[in-house]
């Protein structure tokens, strides 16, 4: 373990960061990856196992099959859902956090390469969250470890901060990531074709919002929405790294993922977790505290009913 | 006087009043924070080279890692029509109909997240990936129902999206009879020597 080396708060890019953000992260990513996961998990059979149809393994791999994982038996498969599940909602609530999360990394990334098919943005991003959720402190507060911790150790302090880079990791990635979209967006058609989210409105994704909108709102609506998006992302590193911009940021963010949610039906999941990272990474420090400290007293005084419950632990 | 102290109160007394912090331990020891700090740096530079479209990393990053990477780049182009994937059996006598395939690939049956329509997506033009599908298609099928077939025929419709501002329909799954000929693309059709011998053979 590393000792901790600043017993001070300061700021900077390499300050040691609020631990709430992380915490954030690892209470609500796991359900939004597991929500994706839950339309699979319950037709497990059809998805790991040759019950269902199975791409056959390709002589070279390709971007289609990075790795060629062969069909597992049924029993196996239901053993793997369940272990998703419960490795998931373990390092939600931060019940020995680096196990679970560790595990729910492992299974993720299987999930990911075993089947092209299944494979999307969800489960791909989710196994490298679930990644530097292992790598991190995440579960020091706000957990059930943390609640342990404290029955075993009663005068043992009340942890605030971790270092800069289990935080930093999430906000540099979703920066990178938006000015990488946008830039693809741009190379696309994004520019040239004013009617692209238009043309996306209309096929199995349709949900009534969508159907709604594309019956009420003008042609101009939706290319005024286009642009935006785009200058959203191409300015992602100046909306995130210049302090004063960074609420409208996050504010553009979460109302884009809202929208996208409502509109394209299955994306909705992707939109959750794009949310719970951008919310964790950047929303004002005074949110995530009353947030997590609301749910957590409320969750834990409910269950214990006593001042030795979990939120005592995290109130210090 | 005891202004002039309080003036010459050394500068680390200021460094005491700001709010103390508990910092959470890393796991891990000091050179493995480091080599996770780097790899960090190296998956969202991967991130956005991948997304950006401006490298081509599977030549220095294993594809299974890679593949990680892969997560930026989402609906950079307009759609220009409407895509369904279709299936139609064939039975040794008589002309060919649709199949409703929902009922074999029951995960996310009813959208374009279907396995049958991502095979389609990613693998329509690969000849073993379509047999292998055929091979289940048909099996599926012949199981289930009294009439059986010898072969399968996969296309795509391509149906013309409405102009910007017209009346958009609410988007349902039409009948394949449905759709004109002009907006079928065929992909894959059971190899007519392979139909005779299974129809010759009686085991279709």
């Amino acid at each position: 373990m590393n000792t901790p080396p600043a017993p001070h708060l300061s700021s900077g890019l390499m300050a040691p960061q609020p631990i709430e953000r992380l915490e954030f992260v690892r209470l609500l990513a796991p359900l939004a990856i597991l929500g994706f996961l839950a339309s699979r998990l319950v037709h497990v059979e059809h998805w790991l196992t040759s019950v269902g149809f199975v791409v056959p393994p390709r002589a070279v791999a390709d971007y289609r099959q990075p790795l060629y994982l062969p069909p597992i038996p049924v029993w196996l498969a239901f053993l793997v859902a369940l272990a998703t599940v419960a490795s998931g909602l373990a390092t939600s609530l931060g019940y020995r956090t680096r196990w679970a999360s560790g595990i729910f990394a492992g299974l993720l990334a299987y999930l990911a390469l075993a089947d092209r098919l299944e494979a999307f943005t969800v489960n791909k991003l989710g196994t490298v969250v679930a990644i530097a959720l292992f790598a991190s402190p995440a579960g020091a507060r706000f957990s059930v470890d943390a609640w342990r911790r404290r029955q075993s150790k009663g005068d043992a302090p009340t942890l605030t901060h971790v270092t800069w880079g289990n935080v930093r990791f999430f906000q540099a990635l979703l920066a990178f990531m938006y000015l990488a979209s946008g830039t693809a967006k741009w190379r696309g058609d994004w520019v040239t074709n004013p009617h692209v989210i238009w043309s996306h409105l209309h096929d199995s994704y349709q949900t009534t919002f969508t159907y709604l909108l594309a019956t009420t709102v003008p042609p101009a609506g939706f290319t005024l929405f286009q642009y935006a998006t785009l200058a959203y992302e191409l300015g992602a590193p100046i909306w995130f790294g210049v302090r004063r911009l960074r609420p409208l940021g996050l504010m553009f963010g979460l109302a884009m993922h809202a929208s996208i949610g409502l509109m394209f039906g299955p994306v909705v999941w992707f939109s959750l977790l794009m949310m719970v990272l951008l919310f964790g990474a950047f929303a004002p420090l005074a949110w995530l505290s009353r947030f997590l400290g609301g749910v957590y007293a409320k969750v834990t005084e409910r269950w214990a009913g006593n001042s030795s419950s979990p939120a005592g632990a995290a109130r210090g | 006087m005891a202004r002039k102290a309080r003036r010459s109160e050394p500068p680390k007394k200021k460094k005491e009043t700001a709010p103390a912090i508990a910092l959470a331990p890393s796991p891990g020891p000091p050179w493995l924070r480091l080599a996770l700090g780097i790899a960090g740096a190296l998956y969202i530079a991967g991130v956005f080279i991948e997304g950006a479209g401006g490298g081509h990393l599977e030549r220095i990053v294993p594809r299974p890692v890679l593949f990680f990477s892969q997560i930026a780049a989402l609906f950079p182009r307009a759609a220009t029509h409407r895509i369904e994937y279709r299936a139609e059996g064939l039975p040794c006598d008589g002309p060919a109909f649709e199949i409703d395939v929902r009922p074999f690939f029951p995960i996310h049956a009813d959208d374009k997240e279907s396995r049958f329509d991502r095979a389609l997506y990613f693998y329509r033009n690969d000849r073993l990936t379509m047999e292998a599908l055929e091979s289940y298609v048909m099996d599926g099928y012949n199981r289930r129902e009294p009439r059986q077939i010898a072969g399968v025929l996969f296309l795509s419709l391509r149906i013309p999206l409405p102009a910007p501002g017209s009346a958009s329909p609410r988007y349902e799954r039409a009948p394949l009879a449905d759709f004109p000929k002009e907006q079928r693309k065929v992909w894959y059709v059971t190899a007519r020597e392979a139909m005779n011998r299974r129809c010759t053979s009686g085991a279709p």
